[in-house]
């Protein structure tokens, strides 16, 4: 991805996009969460969990790897992506949490599209995926995203924020305006981890 | 009757359905249609990946019986089926 479009999508998030606790997070950052091409994607998967158990609170692991297990799953099923890059941050002294993830594959709207299912604009096409409109018809299907919101929005309080070619949906904000970044998606997750979001948080209840 | 160690083929992870299918794929090399499904040092399985081995399952055509699943496996399993259950109904 280009380097000023990148600056530009980390204008668009507003907060640090890199967070780092460490030199070894630092160098894990760099080299072990940026997916090309799949290869070893299983492989890779396993170290974005791994860094999850180790730097946040054992509380939130199970809720966190729901998450990415979703959102990892969307973008290996639907996106066609050749690059993805995933950025997890976690700051011990505010308890905030964030989880950004990026791929260059195909966007949602144009998963539609290709489809033929109709929608008036992108940030159309984003609010039906996250209303749980799936590409694939069995059932069971749609849940990957509508759950990750209501997860991120009602368990842990917190924003979230997809952008997908020209549309974006963002917690509790309407979009006036749509957007010409890239062509593919990006999800930004934040939580402030109160000391109570993950206590005995039975997370299958927000998903049933 | 064939036993099948999960873990020598996804590590302690289940997350995408893509491994899923590849896994079911792989059981059409064995002479048996029995199988054991050992999920010991399986830790996580995704909700996608627990809807994709349900989906599999039910129309591989063999006989497969899961061991060893811990809480959190087996309550992302119930959590899948009654999800399928209630899209089937609706």
């Amino acid at each position: 991805m280009e380097k000023a479009r990148l600056e530009k999508i980390k204008r668009i998030f507003y907060v640090p996009f890199i967070e780092i606790n460490g030199l070894n997070d630092l160098l894990e950052l760099g080299q072990n969460l940026f997916f090309h091409n799949k290869d070893n994607e299983m492989e890779q998967i396993g170290k974005v969990f791994n860094l999850v158990k180790r730097n946040f609170p054992s509380d939130l692991h199970n809720i966190l790897l729901y998450l990415l297990g979703e959102l990892f799953d969307n973008i290996s099923q639907h996106s066609n992506y050749s690059n993805c890059l995933f950025i997890l941050s976690y700051n011990n002294e505010l308890g905030i949490g964030r989880i950004a993830i990026m791929d260059d594959g195909i966007s949602i709207p144009k998963a539609f599209e290709k489809k033929g299912i109709n929608f008036k604009d992108d940030d159309e096409a984003i609010e039906m995926a996250l209303r749980g409109i799936s590409t694939k018809i069995e059932s069971g299907r749609g849940f990957g995203l509508s759950s990750t919101k209501k997860l991120v929005e009602k368990a842990l309080k917190g924003m979230f924020v997809i952008i997908s070619r020209k549309g974006i949906y963002s917690s509790g904000k309407k979009s006036s305006r749509q957007l010409n970044l890239f062509n593919g998606t990006a999800i930004y997750l934040e939580f402030r981890d109160s000391g109570k979001s993950g206590k005995n948080l039975n997370i299958y209840k927000y998903l049933e | 009757m064939k036993i099948i160690k999960l873990n020598k083929t996804f590590g302690n992870l289940i997350v995408t359905r893509n491994s899923v299918i590849d896994f079911f794929s792989s059981l059409a090399d064995f002479s048996t249609e029995d199988f054991v499904l050992d999920f010991e040092g399986i830790e996580f399985i995704s909700r996608s990946g627990a809807h994709e081995y349900l989906n599999q399952k039910s129309i591989c055509g063999l006989n497969l019986r899961e061991i060893n699943l811990t809480s959190n496996v087996k309550a992302m399993f119930l959590l899948v089926a009654k999800q399928m259950k209630k899209a089937v109904s609706v």
